[in-house]
């Protein structure tokens, strides 16, 4: 199964890459996000709502809508800072991506472990800018803003779609579909995965196949 | 309406969800636009369920305006629903800044797609698109400036074209997600206005165009609120005459007048209700309008100098300097005023200190340590002397702090250095010599006048 691959693109001061972060994956989370089910049956449930809140961003001129709950959060900001810490390092390089991936699993044979098959995956290419001053910095926080602002409408546009989403399951296999370890929400299975790397640094396939090509065209 | 054969009750259904979803469509947009911060707690099942499983809190008010927009209908082909947003000033002028659609197309869903849930689930996702959308247009952040005084905004709820000719110069207009059914297809888009018109007092009133107060811009900068600023323009006046034709339409939905403190607003939840009201009651609405920079910042603000904190060793300088030209009997006046004054203050910040040290108060130099707090005599700065925990009493150990008190104060005048203390205490000594010779001098006194005396005409 192929899955659907989108891939976002922010240019953003250090300090704000946080804040930019989490508000394209909290987005995400909310559209992905079920009620807690509660099951009558096997295959009979009812589904709790899902509250949700408004956030202001310090350092970008923007506010998004979450899922109310912390857990979700903590969750989140835990997988998204280790991302954050590494493209701000004093040493790092200015680009990075991190990836929202959202996954079903699939009971393995014995002895096979489970096997997570991504259904969504959402990156983000992450550049890191520095400013000079204060001026440009007021700049830059609108600007940040604006680009979030397309940034989301194409995430909603696509949302809508419906290409793939995992169909509700029975109580036996919840666990294959849905996260069900938050008290209050019902996220579909979710990871976050980064890398921080140096622009320009082609990695071992892309020199590989430019190889090939290099090859063919004598 | 094409499609592939729906039974009777999956047609229902169908409509019922359709209806629904048109009615909490009307309901974020709106209640996006009160100018409060969202919060809905999540609930489980137990806890009662809502319609597509969103805490999305019904406002009574605003039910029943769609109930009337509606007018027993649901959006059909060629009728979409639409919800416009409008601002309006004290004057009753109007301004359309958003319209809201839902529109629905003839392509249907062939696949065997359930009502229940699929298509429920997919209304689910449209209804949260919308919620995240409605926080990243313009018209969110003006709606937390709203006041009695500058500006409310309204709404309009009906079954029509949209006229997005009222959005003036440069709409935008985006398409949030659509959702196909086995029947039709629900397409959910928005446009928005990105310039402000403002008419010109020249122009004659009959032509009926916006008029804003001169007051209406905020006087302080804030950066925050002041986006698209140069998107400046003037007017059309399609956006008048939009709003005119639904003056009678548009319902005032926060910010009422004081004097009207029943606000058609009334939230299923108590709670929420009364977060409303206190914003609403907020003083701090004077606003500035849509998309018009407020004052802008002057580039040096956001200048830091070099070396932090330079400025004030500069200033006190300057400050002492004028202060040694002052007059000794003034500057005591002033201390006693001054400390009457800010006697909380000094009790509060230097309790322990006999000297005073802690409570730098506005005295004209008579206390050279504390002249600094008043680099500007109406500022409300009072600084406080650090007292370290576990620090000595001795000297050896504030040796930054003298340091500090030595730049802040000014260089001793030479000619107040050069004075001889014995001078001073000789000239005590001289005056009571001379008192002891008082008789002699009026010996003096009087042999001259009696030396004088002969000579007069007398």
């Amino acid at each position: 199964m192929n899955a659907n691959t989108q891939v976002l693109e922010l240019n953003v001061e250090g300090r704000q890459v946080d804040e930019a972060v989490l508000s394209v994956f909290h987005t995400l989370l909310f559209h992905r996000s079920t009620g807690k089910f509660h099951y009558k049956n096997d295959d009979t449930y009812a589904v709790g709502t899902i509250g949700f809140q408004d956030v202001d961003c310090d350092f970008i001129d923007f506010t998004y809508v979450r899922c109310s709950s912390d857990q979700l959060d903590k969750s989140i900001k835990r997988e998204v800072s280790g991302f954050c810490e590494a493209i701000r390092a004093p040493d790092a390089p200015p680009t990075g991506q991190v990836a929202l991936e959202f996954y079903q699993r699939k009971r393995g044979r014995w002895p096979f472990p489970n096997e997570s098959i991504p259904w969504e995956v959402w990156t983000l290419r992450v550049n890191v800018v520095s400013l000079n001053n204060e001026h440009e910095r007021q700049i830059w926080r609108e600007k940040v803003g604006e680009s979030l602002g397309e940034n989301l409408l194409h995430i909603t546009d696509t949302l809508n779609k419906h290409d793939y989403i995992p169909s509700p399951p029975n109580q036996a296999e919840i666990d294959l579909i849905y996260d069900t370890a938050f008290k209050d929400v019902q996220p579909f299975l979710f990871k976050v995965n980064y890398s921080v790397s140096a622009p320009g640094n082609p990695s071992a396939t892309t020199t590989f196949k430019k190889l090939i090509r290099d090859t063919l065209s004598l | 309406m094409s499609g592939r054969h729906l039974s009777s009750e999956d047609r229902r259904e169908l409509a019922r969800l359709t209806k629904i979803l048109t009615q909490k469509i009307v309901q974020v947009v709106v209640q996006s636009r009160l100018g409060e911060k969202a919060l809905t707690k999540s609930k489980t099942p137990a806890q009662g369920s809502d319609w597509f499983n969103l805490g999305i809190e019904d406002i009574a008010e605003i039910q029943q305006e769609t109930k009337r927009g509606l007018g027993g209908h649901l959006p059909d082909v060629g009728k979409p629903l639409v919800v416009e947003i409008l601002l309006r000033t004290p004057e009753s002028d109007n301004l359309v800044l958003e319209l809201w659609t839902l529109t629905i197309v003839e392509t249907a869903d062939t696949s065997p797609a359930r009502i229940n849930p699929t298509i429920y689930n997919r209304m689910t996702v449209l209804l949260k698109s919308l919620l995240a959308v409605t926080r990243i247009t313009p018209a969110y952040k003006l709606s937390f400036r709203q006041g009695s005084d500058s500006f409310v905004i309204c709404y309009r709820v009906y079954l029509g074209d949209p006229n997005y000719e009222c959005l003036g110069d440069n709409p935008v207009t985006a398409r949030l997600g659509q959702v196909t059914t086995p029947e039709s297809t629900l397409v959910l888009n928005v446009g928005y206005r990105t310039q402000i018109t403002l008419s010109p007092p020249s122009r004659p009133p009959s032509h009926d165009t916006i008029m804003l107060k001169s007051d209406h811009f905020k006087t302080e900068p804030s950066p925050r609120h002041c986006r698209r600023g140069p998107d400046r323009a003037t007017d059309s006046s399609e956006a008048t005459q939009a709003s005119d034709d639904s003056q009678d339409a548009a319902r005032l939905f926060t910010a009422s007048p004081p004097d009207q403190p029943s606000t058609p607003r009334s939230r299923t939840n108590s709670e929420s209700s009364g977060r409303g009201y206190v914003q609403q009651q907020q003083p701090e609405r004077k606003l500035s309008v849509a998309f018009v920079d407020a004052k802008p910042p002057k580039p040096d603000d956001f200048f830091m100098p070099d070396i932090p904190f330079s400025n004030l060793l500069a200033s006190t300088i300057d400050l002492q300097e004028k202060k040694c030209d002052k007059v000794e009997g003034a500057a005591t006046n002033a201390m006693q005023e001054n400390t009457q004054e800010r006697g909380a203050t000094a009790a509060a910040g230097g309790g322990d200190g006999g000297d005073n040290k802690g409570a730098m108060i506005g005295s004209d130099g008579s206390h050279k340590s504390n002249a600094s707090a008043q680099l500007k005599d109406d500022t409300d700065f009072v600084m406080v002397e650090l007292k370290t925990p576990f620090a000595g009493t001795s000297e050896s150990g504030s040796h930054l702090g003298t340091f500090y008190r030595e730049c802040q104060s000014a260089p001793p005048l030479r000619m107040f250095a050069d004075t001889p203390e014995d001078q001073i205490s000789d000239l005590t000594e001289q005056l009571l010599t001379f008192e002891g010779y008082v008789d002699e001098y009026d010996e003096l006194v009087r042999s001259l006048n009696s030396d004088n005396s002969p000579s007069t005409p007398d």
